[in-house]
């Protein structure tokens, strides 16, 4: 899965999760999206769901998984 | 500067449960969660400005038919949000859970606060108070909040229609419940009702996508809609037997 593929994924389930969402590559999970915590493990949970791309639990502090970069980041190296 | 009262009356594994003391510490950052527009949106407050005063009176008039506790995040000096357990009846053994987050946090275990919270007040309930039903509502749009309660034992019950209003807006509320035997049998399952953050993030994954809330809440729609129907024709048969009696 490329970079572009995982960021649809990405855009599609945060627009499900919250309709009024305006994602960018910039966007900040809690302070651009307004996820709460909850939001946020659901949203990561579905994104895995949808490419295939397992996120560690250990990985959601260490590599600091607060905006879409983040994410987008972690798992196109997951993916390589 | 004004020193941090923290006093744990339940200690748990990624928060305590503080005693709610009528201290200028914890009462400045209990009253402006109810002053936050974002923490208020779907909550009755948030239409009157809060105080301090108004924060200690209802402290005060807690006493007695409300045990409400801070939560604290372990090893931090300051509290988030509150829990807590009211309409507490001892006679037929029940109690209504609330839970308020004030503060958005920044930190590993987030996820993981409000569920902790909810999980060792319910255990209290059970354990400590001789409850046998601990009830729980929630406006319908916190579908993501219901389904994880499930993993505790609650179960869905109904929902109760346009019962929250803020300004012009209803909100459909749904209600659930944890009854003693629910709580047991999830020990039968687990041995511990709070099984550690990395069982429940385990358990949060295997949390099925299946669309069982929304799926209640259209068949309900569908079922009450029905009945109408069935009062209309009912309705209707009766006055014409009535026409022709006459």
């Amino acid at each position: 899965m490329n970079r572009a593929s995982i960021f649809e994924v990405i855009t599609t389930v945060a627009v499900k999760l919250k309709p009024n969402a305006q994602v960018e590559e910039n966007s900040l999970f809690k302070e651009d999206l307004n996820f709460d915590s909850l939001d946020t493990i659901n949203f990561f949970f579905e994104v895995e769901m949808q490419t295939g791309i397992q996120i560690d639990e250990n990985a959601i502090a260490d590599e600091n998984l607060i905006s879409v970069s983040h994410l987008l980041n972690y798992l196109e190296r997951k993916a390589a | 500067m004004i020193e941090p009262k923290i006093d744990i009356f339940i200690a748990g594994e990624t928060i305590d449960l503080c005693v709610a003391h009528d201290d200028d510490w914890t009462i400045n950052q209990w009253y402006k969660w109810f002053n936050d527009s974002d923490v208020t949106t779907i909550l009755a407050q948030g239409v009157y400005p809060n105080t301090p005063q108004k924060q200690r009176e209802f402290l005060q008039s807690a006493e007695g038919n409300r045990l409400v506790l801070m939560i604290r995040p372990k090893g931090q000096d300051r509290f988030i949000g509150v829990v807590s357990l009211s309409s507490i009846d001892h006679i037929n053994r029940q109690c209504d859970s609330a839970m308020v987050i004030g503060e958005k946090v920044d930190h590993p275990d987030a996820m993981y606060f409000g569920l902790e919270a909810k999980a060792l007040i319910t255990e209290h309930a059970f354990e400590k108070m001789g409850m046998e039903r601990v009830n729980s509502s929630q406006v319908c749009d916190l579908i993501a909040w219901q389904r994880t309660q499930i993993l505790f034992g609650f179960q869905i019950e109904g929902i109760q229609r346009a019962k929250m209003r803020k300004g012009y807006r209803h909100f459909d509320t749904m209600v659930s419940s944890c009854l003693l035997a629910d709580y047991k049998q999830v020990l039968e399952e687990r041995s511990h009702y709070w099984p550690g953050k990395t069982v429940v993030f385990k358990m949060l994954r295997q949390l099925p996508r299946c669309q069982a809330i929304e799926n209640l809440m259209a068949f309900l729609k569908s079922e009450q809609q029905i009945m109408v129907e069935h009062r209309r024709a009912i309705t209707k048969i009766v006055s014409s037997a009535g026409d022709n009696d006459e």
